[in-house]
């Protein structure tokens, strides 16, 4: 569960929900809303046994459902297991790790400042 | 003597497993993506030339890639810039069978990639570029 800005400009906590649709396309919308229909400024998705433990796309995605519908968000994806590699300690710190990606923030390297954008710090949570 | 050999030998391999840690520790916690990744969503085949640019505008990087219809395709880092973090922004220039071009400026590390897609959905421009970072 994490707080979000809606589009819609009240600041709310959201659960952060990814489906997928008949097509097995990743499908998401703001679960807030009634029937899902709005579209959130950013999202954050859990799946199982990606390469690394997460990956943010800060430019953004157009068209997250390749339906030709215009919608637009930053994106970020977290592993429930990283097969590439070890797993991070703490699952919570891959959200706001890759979240934070979303917001601007840079990685620190893998070494550095005691921040969840330096690795190490990113590991042990 | 040999007490003397045995505590020498014990230190080293501290030392050895300390270094070893100390170096393949980032790698598995974060492992370093590839340089960039093009992905052709069309139909068609398509050249691409990305040139890469650092700071100071001097070309880093410049190959030509021949995708056939729906291929992809990674091309890794040069060597430096697999394990160096640098300072400032490197510019990616891509251009699309001779006629189109785009830019994009980004930092370069390790852990970032740079994703190009062509023909990606009505909606996108034929050309969309961005970053991935781990």
């Amino acid at each position: 569960m994490m707080a979000e800005e809606s589009v819609y400009g009240n600041r709310h906590a959201v659960v952060i929900r990814g489906y997928r649709d008949s097509y097995e396309l990743f499908y998401a919308r703001d679960p807030n809303t009634y029937g899902c229909s709005n579209v959130m400024d950013w999202y954050s998705r859990w799946a199982h046994d990606l390469h690394h433990n997460g990956m943010a796309y800060p430019d953004g995605m157009w068209d997250l459902n390749g339906d030709g519908v215009v919608d637009f968000a930053l994106y970020c994806v977290n592993s429930d297991k990283a097969t590439g590699g070890l797993d991070w300690l703490n699952h919570d710190s891959i959200v706001q790790h890759e979240v934070s990606h979303l917001f601007d923030a840079p990685d620190h390297g893998y070494y550095g400042p005691d921040c969840i954008m330096t690795y190490r710090d990113a590991y042990w949570g | 003597m040999k007490r003397r050999n045995k505590i020498l030998t014990s230190g080293g391999i501290v030392v050895l497993a300390a270094i070893c840690f100390y170096v393949f520790f980032p790698i598995l916690i974060a492992p370093p993506l590839p340089f960039y990744h093009i992905e052709n969503n069309d139909v068609n085949n398509h050249e691409v030339v990305v040139k890469v640019f650092d700071q100071d505008n001097k070309t880093i990087f410049k190959k030509t890639h021949m995708l056939g219809p729906k291929e992809e395709i990674r091309q890794s880092k040069p060597f430096l810039l697999k394990f160096t973090w640098p300072e400032g922004e490197y510019t990616f220039k891509v251009t699309l069978d001779s006629e189109i071009t785009k830019t994009y400026e980004t930092k370069m590390y390790p852990t970032l990639m740079v994703v190009i897609r062509l023909y990606h959905g009505e909606i996108n421009p034929i050309i969309s570029i961005g970053a991935v970072v781990v």
